[in-house]
């Protein structure tokens, strides 16, 4: 009876999803949350912020809790931040792909590194995770980079971006890697449970794998933010090939991540895999930089993806609506597109029809709106893509502040159903 | 066309060969640091029109920042030699638990630019060191600097150290960044708030105008 219920939804949600990106609609809008360790979960299951960053177990349980209390359709997300920097050590060792690539608060405190900072350890309990990022590579040694970007990388950009690793051939570095390794088995095997939970209550899973444009890597964990930007003016050369020469690295991440065996496929629900490209760079770009370096790159990205049957999911971070035009490059009916504070009716004029759209709430309405106000954002936007169609509701951006009403989330769920 | 139109020009271009070779000449030519810094607040008052446009992206922000930079290292030299008339003192930071600088980075520039001594303490500053910093520089205005929710707390803690102090009433303190409004600016403490710099400009120069705690 119950497993016949739960396989009822799991083909319902399977059929909103599938539907929603090839511009349809299903039996209703799908709900997508991509949220790391952030308040709002971490209050809502009785936890701190510095729990769900330290202990993967309980950011799963907190996890399911939130999407079976408000029907969530498509969760992404992991328990922490990035350490992208890590990504050319899967070429050597296929089995780290993917979460060699995952900062948690644990593998911070073990490896030290100088780009993150953590509730609990630089940060209070109560703090989400920083991003705070940190130059460790020089204008004078982009040559030494391109020409070989894992090289460059395990000798000079580790010891700079891990305390711990600061003398490579120190007793502290290497029980570092030891406790990394053992960090990372623990965080893979909470992941597994996660999925299995989620499953068990209709919840389809998908594989998923998170990766960035080349310009974006190059700005978060090489040059650092505003360097990179200068560099785009001084040196658009250098700053091109650096970009180029970490393309097949990022390109094989992706591809092997996704590309599982057929007994590991079967946990999987939906055969097309993901791809999440959060933007960084994309907002700050002028015209020239976007469409002369960092789309003809992500073109290559999302070609790659469709040609493999993957789905990109690109998160265009601040207001993109300057760059919108040019996703009239690409295929119909072929990404999602989800936009953090876009001008909207911009975004329905060039893309309704052509490719999925994502987003819609701003994550400060859930904190300062009453559930009239989200439901009438809700309302609104459904009513922008024709009742939903083609579009999967989600927040602006990829972290619930503490103060985000419970009634406001209620609110979300409630109006979906009621709407769409 | 004068030097001063053409530094004004090489900045609204970002050229920054041409503003290197420009400032030199203009210093070689003995011409008044106020004037090549009035060819630099223009440059940097058109750029800001671009960008309200939509002209010109955050990149060349973020550039034409950079290109100041350049340019008030280059004034410094010849400052040195002499003493300038400045406004008077402005000192700046980005408020502990947050690193965003770019757009307080910007806001030193412009200040430098329109003829104030800036006191940039960077970024994730205690409010320890505020305090320190207003003992030290005695300037006429104190700038704080947030753009995360997070940083909230921390502006109310800075304001009240220089309460605790004795300092709040020499001062005028004005905070800044993605985040803050007239809410946050009562909450906290602060005299006034911007978030944008030609706002936070005006309200300082109105302020100097009154000649703050002198
Ligand atoms: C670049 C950026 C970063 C870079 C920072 C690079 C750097 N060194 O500065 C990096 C990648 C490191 C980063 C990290 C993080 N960021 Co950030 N970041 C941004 C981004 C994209 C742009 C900020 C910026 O430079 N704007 C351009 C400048 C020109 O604007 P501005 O700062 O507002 O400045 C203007 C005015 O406000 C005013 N002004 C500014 N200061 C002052 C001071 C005075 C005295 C006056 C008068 C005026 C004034 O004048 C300036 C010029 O006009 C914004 C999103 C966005 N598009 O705004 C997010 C954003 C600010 N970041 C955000 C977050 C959450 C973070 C992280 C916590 C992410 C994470 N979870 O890891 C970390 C925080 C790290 C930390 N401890 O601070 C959020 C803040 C949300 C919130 N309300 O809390 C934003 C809004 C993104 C978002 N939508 O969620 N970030």
């Amino acid at each position: 009876m119950l497993e016949n219920n739960v396989n009822k939804i799991l083909t319902q949600k399977i059929d909103r999803i599938e539907k929603a990106i090839n511009l349809g609609k299903g039996d209703r809008v799908p709900f997508c949350t991509i949220l790391g360790v952030n308040a709002f979960q971490a209050n809502y299951a009785g936890y701190s912020t510095a729990d769900l960053s330290n202990d993967p177990n309980k950011f799963g349980h907190s996890k399911v809790k939130l999407v079976k209390d408000f029907d969530i359709d498509m969760p992404f997300g992991t328990p922490g931040q990035n350490n992208t920097i890590a990504i050319t050590l899967g070429e050597d060792y296929p089995d780290l792909r993917p979460s060699i690539v995952v900062m948690t608060g644990r593998i911070h405190s073990i490896l030290q590194d100088k780009f993150t900072k953590w509730p609990g350890q630089e940060l209070d309990q109560t703090s989400v995770p920083q991003f705070v990022g940190k130059k460790f590579l020089e204008l004078d040694e982009y040559d030494e980079f391109i020409e070989n970007p894992p090289k460059f990388i395990n000798q000079k950009i580790f010891p700079r971006a891990y305390r711990s690793l600061e003398n490579t051939s120190s007793g502290i570095a290497y029980g570092a890697l030891i406790k990394w390794g053992k960090e990372l088995f623990i965080y893979n095997a909470a992941m597994q449970a996660i999925r299995t939970e989620l499953r068990a209550l209709g919840c389809p899973q998908i594989i998923t794998v998170n990766a960035n444009n080349p310009y974006d890597f190059i700005a978060d964990f090489v040059r650092d933010f505003d360097q990179a930007i200068i560099d785009f003016h001084r040196n658009p050369e250098k700053i091109e090939a650096a970009a180029e020469a970490m393309l097949p690295y990022i390109m094989r991440f992706i591809e092997k991540t996704t590309n599982l065996p057929p007994e590991a496929k079967k946990n999987f629900d939906i055969q097309n895999p993901i791809v999440i490209y959060p933007l960084h760079l994309n907002e700050f770009l002028n015209r020239k930089f976007y469409n002369n370096y960092y789309w003809p790159m992500m073109k290559k990205l999302i070609n790659a993806d469709i040609k493999s049957g993957r789905v990109p999911l690109i998160l265009f971070e601040g207001d993109h609506t300057p760059h919108l035009e040019t996703l009239l490059d690409l295929p119909d009916g072929k990404i999602i597109a989800h936009f953090e504070r876009p001008n909207w009716s911009k975004v329905v004029e060039v893309l309704k029809g052509r490719q999925c759209v994502m987003g819609g709430i701003p994550t400060s309405l859930m904190v300062t709106g009453t559930p009239q106000d989200v439901e009438e954002k809700v309302r609104e936007m459904l009513e922008l893509f024709d009742g939903g169609k083609g579009f999967i509701l989600s927040f602006s951006h990829y972290s619930l502040p503490g103060d985000t009403k419970v009634e406001n989330m209620r609110a979300v769920v409630n109006s979906l159903n009621k709407y769409s | 066309m004068s030097d001063k139109k053409r530094l004004t020009q090489a900045i609204i271009n970002l050229n920054e060969e041409m503003v290197t070779d420009i400032v030199k000449k203009m210093i070689t030519d003995n011409v008044e640091v106020t004037d090549i810094i009035d060819a630099c607040r223009d440059g940097m008052t058109a750029i800001g029109d671009l960008f309200e446009k939509g002209d010109y992206f955050l990149s060349e922000m973020v550039m034409a920042s950079e290109l100041l930079t350049g340019v008030m290292g280059h004034l410094k030299m010849k400052v040195d030699r002499g003493p300038i008339k400045t406004l008077g003192t402005v000192v700046i930071g980005t408020v502990e638990g947050d690193i965003h600088y770019i757009g307080k980075d910007i806001v030193v520039k412009v200040l430098e630019a329109n003829g104030y001594l800036v006191v940039d303490l960077g970024v994730d500053v205690s409010p320890e060191k505020f305090v320190e910093a207003i003992r030290t520089h005695k300037p006429k205005v104190v700038g704080l600097s947030g753009l995360i929710t997070e940083a909230i707390g921390p502006m109310k803690k800075t304001i009240d150290a220089i309460e605790a102090a004795s300092l709040r009433d020499k001062i005028k303190i004005i905070i800044g960044g993605g985040i803050v409004d007239e809410e946050i600016c009562s909450y906290v403490g602060a005299d006034s708030w911007a978030n944008n710099v030609s706002t936070g400009l005006k309200i300082i120069n109105e302020w100097v105008g009154e000649n703050v705690g002198e």
